[in-house]
């Protein structure tokens, strides 16, 4: 399998804190990996920079070889966020399309792309409905179609189960693994019984420098 | 009722007038809050000094003063306006300063998780402002804006210190030439209908808003 997500020596540190220190991950095609670790252990923060929502301060990530400098680099990763943060003035179908249309794709295969993917996460019914009108799963659902319109080569959960009953993590169990099929999945969760159901590696993060 | 039919032509001409300088200043104020508000978010620290300054001064001195500075002040330095450019300039600055402190509130009040979907997903900050910032701000600060705008109303009135006859200075004078307080009560009911129908018109606008609450 090949490598799709590459982190070198990743180190960050918000002042004199240092949250991560030459950390090494790498996610092959088809992985479903998950970081787990206690609160404030920097798997939220190994996520947020591997998603360019924070700046590093050394080391190298790159994605099926695009360096995280690269502007190509964006396309190649999807995040579905704790709390979807779905755009609530846009209808679900909205806010598929728009993050296309934004990059000059015409509307017709971008719908086209919704609706495939609405279809296959068994949410196309309500393709017309705002975010405020979705039960938890159905946003996740959502939120899930919205990372996956650029075909990305890796999809990050952050914590997917946190806001789940138990029929909805059934679901979103399903949903990751057949999604694996056509992409690496990196999850950061605290749910040991759903990393454990839902898995090929878990990563273990013990402290800044060290992961299992 | 002989007194209201006499009035009532240089009344519709006073209420023209006070509607003009309401609608000019608001269509230009609003959007140009916008931009401002934007360029704001770059965080270019002498932009934002300059921005700070503009928006304390306008905030900080009446209106009727900047009136007054825009017409019989900016001529030493050189620059003369006719009347109403000067009304309409002076206006419009006081309101977008308004805005802008407004449009800042209802951006601070937006998740934080919206701008980060939005990086995420390869939005520019001009994308992210137009298309996800300012449609929930424009929904989150309507009410303050409804307030201005009701205000803005009112304060037409003021263009009476430059000469400008608007539809008070047309009762005022009406009221010196027939010795009766009652051209006052018509003027009355004139901003009274006005303020109605803006107060009515923002009241459905954020009711169709509330299909995403």
């Amino acid at each position: 399998m090949t490598d799709i997500l590459v982190v070198n020596n990743l180190k960050k540190a918000y002042q004199s804190n240092v949250v991560l220190n030459d950390i090494n991950v790498v996610v092959k095609d088809q992985e479903i990996v998950s970081l787990m670790g206690t609160s404030g252990i920097g798997k939220s923060t190994l996520l947020r920079c591997i998603n360019k929502l924070e700046t590093i301060d050394s080391g190298e990530i790159s994605i099926k070889g695009i360096a995280i400098t690269d502007k190509n680099y964006q396309e190649q990763i999807g995040l579905v966020f704790q709390n979807y943060n779905l755009f609530p003035h846009l209808s679900v179908l909205e806010n598929l399309i728009q993050p296309l249309l934004i990059k000059k794709i015409d509307k017709e295969t971008a719908i086209k792309k919704a609706d495939e993917l609405l279809a296959k996460l068994n949410i196309l019914d309500k393709k017309l409905a705002y975010p405020n009108q979705l039960s938890g799963g159905q946003k996740q659902r959502v939120a899930i179609c919205r990372a996956c319109m650029l075909n990305p080569k890796l999809l990050c959960f952050d914590e997917p189960t946190s806001a789940l009953d138990a029929a909805s993590i059934e679901d979103v169990k399903k949903t990751i693994k057949e999604l694996s099929n056509d992409m690496a999945i990196l999850i950061v969760t605290h749910d040991e019984n759903f990393a454990r159901a839902v898995s090929t590696r878990i990563i273990k993060m013990q402290d800044a420098n060290t992961l299992n | 009722m002989d007194l209201f039919i006499k009035l009532l032509p240089n009344l519709v001409n006073g209420t023209k007038i006070t509607l003009f300088v309401f609608s000019v200043t608001l269509i230009i104020s609003y959007p140009l809050s916008f931009l401002l508000t934007f360029l704001q978010s770059l965080k270019n620290k002498y932009l934002n000094f300059i921005l700070k300054i503009y928006i304390a001064v306008e905030r900080g001195t009446p209106l009727l003063l900047q009136l007054m500075f825009v017409y019989f002040g900016l001529p030493y330095f050189n620059i003369t306006l006719d009347r109403m450019s000067a009304v309409i300039v002076a206006f419009v600055l006081n309101y977008t300063a308004y805005f802008i402190e407004i449009n800042r509130g209802g951006i601070e009040a937006i998740d934080k998780g919206q701008f980060e979907a939005c990086k995420v997903l390869g939005y520019s900050k001009i994308d992210t402002y137009k298309l996800i910032v300012i449609p929930q701000a424009l929904k989150i600060t309507l009410p303050s804006v409804s307030n201005e705008v009701l205000s803005l109303v009112k304060d037409t009135s003021l263009v009476y210190i430059l000469g400008v006859t608007e539809v008070l200075k047309v009762g005022r004078t009406a009221v010196n030439y027939y010795a009766t307080a009652i051209p006052f009560i018509y003027v009355g009911i004139i901003y009274l209908v006005i303020t109605y129908v803006f107060a009515r018109l923002l009241k459905q606008l954020e009711k169709r808003l509330t299909y995403y609450d």
